[in-house]
C-alpha cells in the first residue's frame, strides 16, 4: 500500500473511532486532502464519501453538499467504479438539505428532485423515497395540501432499499399526523420510538423535540418535560440538532423553567455562530428570541448572560437588556425567515416567527423535577 | 344460537381467532428470542418466581435448584435408544390445577398468582410466554408439579407443540415444586450437550442466592458456589485486589488496568467496575454486564452510567431498576438516572483518590483514558481543577499539559481544527510561539473552561492570518519601496481569491507563507470543486457561496528577511515581476500541501516554460 492510502485509510478509521462532530469532520478533510496530493481516484473517492456522511451527521450541510457534488460528478463520469446505491442514498440527504439554503432558487430544488427521481428509476427501484422527498420538500414550501397528497402516494409504494429505514417511517408518520393536527395521534404513534424499539442514528433524538410542544398542547406538561430530559442529552453535543435543540428552549420557556432555558441558550448559542446553515439558525435564533421576550415581559431587570466576545451586541459586565436581545434575535431570525419566504413564495416563516400568540396561549409554570 | 345481534336484522357473528401454535413458536424461536438458548434462562427465570413466591409463604424455605441431563441414546442400545433428557427442577411453589391451566396453557398470562401476591414486582418472568421458549428445542414440554399449598395432588402436564395438552394426576407424589422435562428435538443436540448446558446455567444464574446443582454422567456439582467478590470478605487489600482482578478474568477474558467497587442504595445496586486495559473509541458503544434480581439480564446493556465513563467495563446486579421490553437495557426513568449520579460518583471518587495518593498509576491511566476524563472535566469544575496537572494537549512544541502551559505565559493561544494546526505549527514555533492543537473533541472546551476559572488568562483563537499579524512590520521606508510590489501582487493574485502582504518573519529560507483560514479553506474546496462538477451543480454550489456572510480570502504574505524575496521587490520589469510573484505563490500553496487546483497548475508549467525559455534566451549569447 502506498504511503498516501495508508495515511488516509488511518485518518479514515480514526473518524469512525470518534464519533459524529468536528473532530471527525476535520480528520476526514485532512484524509481528503492527503488523498487529492497522491491523485488516486479511488482513495480521492473514497475520503470524500466519509467526508459526506460526516458532516450530514455533524450539521455541517454546506460542506456535505460540496463533497457530494464532487462525488456525483465523478460517479457520473464512471458509473461502474462506485457504488450506485451510496450515491442515491446520499442524494436524498442532499435533496434534504438543499431547501435549507435560501440562496437555492426554487426552479433549482424542482430540478434537484426530478433529476433523483430520474436517477431512482432508472436503477430500478421504487417511488416511495421519492414521493418522501415530495412530501417533505412541499411541506417546507408549505403546501399544505400538495404536501398531504405526496404522503399518501408515498403509503401506497412498497419500500425497497432507497426508502427509509423502520424508525425513520415511523418518526415520518408521527410528524405527518403532528402536521395535520391531530396531536393525540402522533405522540401515540410514537410509542415503539420512545420505547426504543425502533431506532436509528437519527430517531428518536429528533422525535423527542419533535413531541414537545404536541404534548404541552394536550395538556400533559409532565411527559413533556420528561421528553426534554431525556431528549436533550441525545442532541447536546451535535451542531446538527441547533433547531431541535430550540424546541427544547421553547418548552422551558413556555413552562418558566427559565434557568434551564438560558443556561441551554448561553451553552448553544456559540453555535450559531459557526453553524452556515441557515434553517438551523432561524429556529434557535426564533427561539431565543421567545425565550427572552417571555423574561422581559416578566419584568425589565437586565440579565446576567455568558455570552461569548464574538456576540455582535457584547456587554463586558455580561448585562443584557431582555427586550433589547430579544429583538436582536428577532430581526436576526426574520432576516433569515425572510428569504426562506420569498424562495418559497409563503410567508411561512416570518408569520411562525411573528405569532408569538398561540405559544402564549400554551403558557403554564410547570416546574423541572 | 349465541350469535350477537346488532340494531335491526343485521346479524353480527363473533369469532375468535385460530391460533397456530406451531407457527407462533417459529415465531418465537426466529425472532423473540434471540437465540434458542434462552429457555435455558426462562426455565430458570420460573424456578426463581417459584422459589420467590414460596419464600413468601414460608420465609425460611430453602429455595434450590437441579438442572439433570439423562443421556438415554448412549447407554442402551437398540430400540430403547431416545434423544437426551433434561430435566429442570426447583422446590419452588408448585402449581394447583387450577393455576396449570391458567399458567402453562394461556400465552400472554401475566404471572397473576392465585395467592395475591401476582402483583408483586418480583416476578421477573411471565410463566407461559417462558415455557414456549422451550418448543424451540423440545417437541414435547413436560411438566410435574405439586403446589406447596393446600392441594397436594402432584400433576402432569404434557403439552405439545401443534398447541394440545393432556393434564393427568400422577399416583406417585413428588416434593412440593416443579419438574420441567425436555426431550432433544433432531437439530437442537448442541444444547443438549452437558458442556454447553452447564456454561448456559453458569451464564445466566452464577449469581443466583441460591444452589443450582448441575448432573450429568452420574456426576454432580453446584454450579453457583463462587460467590461474586463484592459479596466475599477478605483478609486484606492484595487478597480482595486479587480476587476482583481474577473475576475481571474470569468474566471478560481481559485482564484489566484496575477494579472500582460499586454500590448505590438507590436502585438496589452492587457490583464493580473494571478500569479497559486498553482506550476505548468514542463512537464504540458502552455496555456492561448487568444482573436482574441475581438473574442475567444482559450482556450489553447501556445507560448505567454517565456518558463520560466509557472508561470501564462493569458487572453489576441490580434489584430495583427496571428493564425495557428488550431486556437489553433499564428503562429511563428517575431512579435510573438517580443511581447512574451515584455511580458516576464513585468513579470520580475513584480518580481523585488516584490523582492524591498515587500520581503514577494515574498517568498510567490518563495515557489509556484521558478522553473519559475530559469528558468529565468539561462538565465539573472541581474536577477539572484538579486534572488540569494531568491532562496532555498536543502543541507545536510537544504535548503539554495545561498546568504546564500556563506556568509563563497568560494567553492561550489555540487553533480549532487539524488544517489550521498544520499550517500555524509550521511557523508558530520559529516566532517561539506555542499553540495548542484543540481540534479533538473536548479540548476547545476545556480551554474555555480553563480562561472562565484562572480570570488572569486570556484566550486567543489563533488561525494562519491572524499569527501572521504578530509578524514584524516593515519600516515606513522598507513600505515605501515594496509599495508598487505589492499593488502588483494584489493584482496578480486577484484571480486567485487571494490578498498580499509582507513582512518579516523567521525562517529566513521561507520566502512566503501561503494562509488560509478556515472559511477561506472552504472556499477554496468550493471552487476546485466546481471545476469538475456539470453547470447545474456549479450554479448549487454557486449559490451556497452566495448565502456565507463574508467572503474570506486567502493570503500570502511575502518575507522580506528572504533575500530572494528582497531582490524580486525591486524588480522593476512587470513581465518578470509578474511570472516571479506568480512562482512565489504557486510555491507557497505546494509547500502547504496543498494540491494545486487547475488555474495554479496553469501557472506553474507556463511559469516554469518562461523561465526556462528566458534562461536559454540569456545564455545564448554566450553558446553562440
Amino acid at each position: 500500500m502506498s504511503n498516501a492510502a495508508e495515511q488516509v485509510l488511518e485518518l479514515v478509521n480514526k473518524s469512525a473511532d470518534v464519533g459524529e462532530g468536528e473532530e471527525q469532520i476535520s480528520l476526514l478533510e485532512e484524509a481528503v486532502r492527503i488523498a487529492d496530493l497522491s491523485g488516486d481516484m479511488k482513495l480521492r473517492y473514497l475520503a470524500r464519501d466519509q467526508l459526506v456522511s460526516a458532516c450530514v451527521f455533524g450539521g455541517e450541510t454546506d460542506k456535505a453538499l460540496v463533497a457530494y457534488s464532487w462525488c456525483l460528478a465523478q460517479f457520473d463520469q464512471n458509473p461502474a467504479g462506485f457504488s450506485q446505491w451510496s450515491i442515491l442514498w446520499k442524494y436524498k440527504w442532499m435533496m434534504g438539505l438543499i431547501a435549507d439554503f435560501p440562496h437555492v432558487s426554487k426552479e433549482k430544488l424542482y430540478v434537484m428532485m426530478d433529476d433523483l427521481e430520474l436517477r431512482i428509476r432508472k436503477a430500478g427501484y421504487g417511488l416511495r423515497a421519492i414521493y418522501n422527498q415530495r412530501y417533505r420538500l412541499e411541506k417546507f414550501r408549505d403546501n399544505k395540501e400538495q404536501a398531504i397528497e405526496y404522503f399518501r402516494k408515498m403509503q401506497a409504494q412498497p419500500g425497497d432499499e432507497v426508502s427509509n429505514c423502520t424508525a425513520c417511517e415511523i418518526d415520518d408518520l408521527v410528524s405527518f399526523h403532528l402536521y395535520c393536527g391531530d396531536d393525540a395521534l402522533g405522540v401515540e404513534l410514537a410509542t415503539p420510538l420512545i420505547r426504543g424499539v425502533e431506532k436509528c442514528g437519527s430517531v428518536p433524538h429528533r422525535t423527542y423535540a419533535n413531541l414537545l410542544l404536541p404534548l404541552v398542547r394536550l395538556g400533559r406538561h409532565a411527559e413533556a418535560l420528561t421528553f426534554h430530559q431525556r431528549g436533550y442529552p441525545l442532541i447536546e453535543h451535535n451542531k446538527r440538532y441547533l433547531d431541535r435543540i430550540g424546541d427544547h428552549i421553547i418548552l422551558l420557556a413556555l413552562t418558566e423553567n427559565f434557568a434551564r432555558a438560558t443556561e441551554i441558550f448561553e451553552k448553544h448559542y456559540p453555535w450559531t455562530e459557526k453553524s452556515r446553515d441557515p434553517f438551523c439558525r432561524f429556529r434557535f435564533f426564533r427561539a431565543a428570541a421567545f425565550l427572552l421576550g417571555s423574561l422581559a415581559a416578566r419584568g425589565e431587570q437586565p440579565l446576567r448572560l455568558n455570552l461569548p466576545k464574538s456576540f455582535p451586541h457584547h456587554s463586558l459586565t455580561g448585562q443584557y437588556h431582555p427586550t433589547q436581545l430579544a429583538g436582536w434575535f428577532e430581526d436576526a431570525a426574520r432576516e433569515i425567515g425572510q428569504r426562506f419566504d420569498e424562495r418559497n413564495e409563503t410567508d411561512f416563516f416570518c408569520r411562525t416567527l411573528a405569532d408569538t400568540d398561540s405559544l402564549n396561549a400554551l403558557r403554564k409554570p410547570y416546574p423541572l423535577v | 344460537m349465541t350469535a350477537l345481534a346488532t340494531s335491526g336484522s343485521n346479524r353480527c357473528m363473533e369469532y375468535r381467532f385460530q391460533v397456530n401454535l406451531g407457527g407462533i413458536i417459529d415465531l418465537l424461536s426466529n425472532h423473540t428470542y434471540s437465540s434458542p438458548q434462552v429457555f435455558v434462562r426462562e426455565l430458570l427465570q420460573n424456578g426463581v418466581d417459584a422459589i420467590t413466591a414460596r419464600s413468601y409463604l414460608d420465609p425460611d424455605h430453602r429455595g434450590r435448584m437441579e438442572i439433570e441431563l439423562l443421556q438415554t441414546g448412549e447407554e442402551t442400545v437398540g430400540p430403547q435408544t431416545g434423544p437426551p433428557l433434561l430435566v429442570f427442577r426447583d422446590n419452588g411453589i408448585g402449581l394447583s390445577e387450577e393455576e396449570v391451566h391458567l399458567f402453562l396453557a394461556t400465552i400472554g398470562q401475566t404471572s397473576k398468582r392465585g395467592d395475591g401476591l401476582g402483583e408483586r414486582a418480583d416476578f421477573i418472568g411471565q410463566f407461559g410466554i417462558g415455557l414456549l421458549s422451550c418448543f424451540v428445542v423440545s417437541d414435547e414440554v413436560i411438566v410435574v408439579t405439586r403446589s406447596a399449598k393446600d392441594d397436594s395432588r402432584t400433576f402432569e402436564w404434557r403439552g405439545r407443540a401443534d398447541g394440545t395438552y393432556s393434564l393427568s394426576v400422577l399416583t406417585e407424589a413428588i416434593e412440593p415444586g416443579t419438574e420441567v422435562r425436555l426431550h432433544c428435538k433432531h437439530g437442537s443436540e448442541e444444547y443438549f450437550s452437558p458442556e454447553t448446558l452447564k456454561n448456559l446455567a453458569v451464564h445466566y444464574g452464577s449469581l443466583l442466592p441460591f444452589p443450582i446443582s448441575f448432573i450429568a454422567d452420574g456426576h454432580a456439582e453446584v454450579i453457583n458456589e463462587e460467590r461474586p467478590p463484592w459479596r466475599e470478605e477478605f483478609l486484606d487489600e492484595q487478597l480482595t485486589r486479587e480476587a476482583y482482578m481474577a473475576y475481571g478474568r474470569s468474566i471478560f477474558g481481559a485482564d484489566f488496568f484496575d477494579y472500582i467497587p460499586l454500590r448505590s442504595s438507590v436502585g438496589d445496586v452492587e457490583g464493580v467496575a473494571f478500569v479497559l486495559p486498553y482506550s476505548p473509541s468514542l463512537s464504540s458503544r458502552k455496555t456492561h454486564r448487568v444482573y436482574l434480581k441475581h438473574m442475567l439480564l444482559s450482556e450489553k446493556t447501556e445507560g448505567l452510567l454517565p456518558e463520560w465513563a466509557f472508561f470501564v467495563k462493569c458487572v453489576v446486579n441490580a434489584g430495583d431498576l427496571r428493564p425495557t421490553a428488550s431486556r437489553e437495557s433499564f428503562y429511563e426513568d428517575e431512579k435510573l438516572a438517580a443511581t447512574r449520579e451515584r455511580l458516576g460518583r464513585q468513579l470520580r471518587n475513584y480518580l481523585i483518590d488516584l490523582a492524591r495518593e498515587n500520581p503514577e498509576r494515574l498517568k498510567k491511566l490518563i495515557n489509556l483514558h484521558f478522553l473519559s476524563i475530559k469528558a468529565l472535566a468539561v462538565e465539573d469544575d472541581d474536577f477539572f481543577r484538579i486534572f488540569i496537572n494531568w491532562l496532555p494537549f498536543e502543541t507545536n512544541t510537544g504535548m503539554m499539559t495545561l498546568t504546564e502551559y500556563i506556568t509563563d505565559t497568560e494567553v492561550v493561544r489555540y487553533v480549532a481544527d487539524l488544517d489550521q494546526f498544520r499550517q500555524t505549527a509550521r511557523i508558530a514555533s520559529a516566532q517561539s510561539l506555542c499553540i495548542i492543537n484543540a481540534a479533538y473533541t473536548y479540548d476547545a472546551q476545556l480551554l474555555q473552561k480553563l480562561v472562565e476559572l484562572y480570570p488572569r488568562l486570556t484566550l486567543s483563537l489563533v488561525d494562519s492570518n491572524r499569527l501572521t499579524h504578530s509578524f514584524e512590520y516593515l519600516t515606513l521606508d522598507e513600505q515605501d519601496a515594496v509599495a508598487d510590489f505589492l499593488s502588483l501582487a494584489n493584482d496578480v493574485l486577484q484571480p486567485f481569491r487571494c490578498e498580499a502582504d509582507i513582512r518579516k518573519f523567521s525562517p529566513v529560507e521561507l520566502p512566503a507563507l501561503h494562509n488560509l483560514t478556515s472559511e477561506a479553506q472552504f472556499q477554496r474546496t468550493i471552487e476546485t470543486t466546481k471545476e469538475v462538477t456539470d453547470s447545474f451543480w456549479s450554479s448549487v454550489l454557486d449559490d451556497v457561496q452566495a448565502g456565507m456572510e463574508n467572503e474570506s480570502l486567502a493570503q500570502l504574505c511575502f518575507n522580506y528577511r528572504n533575500p530572494v524575496v528582497h531582490k524580486t521587490t525591486r524588480v522593476r520589469d512587470e513581465t518578470l515581476l509578474r511570472r516571479s510573484i506568480q512562482m512565489l505563490y504557486v510555491q507557497a500553496v505546494l509547500l502547504s500541501h496543498r494540491p494545486l487546483n487547475s488555474k495554479e497548475m496553469v501557472l506553474l508549467n507556463d511559469g516554469l516554460l518562461g523561465f526556462i525559455e528566458w534562461g536559454a534566451d540569456a545564455v545564448e549569447g554566450w553558446v553562440q
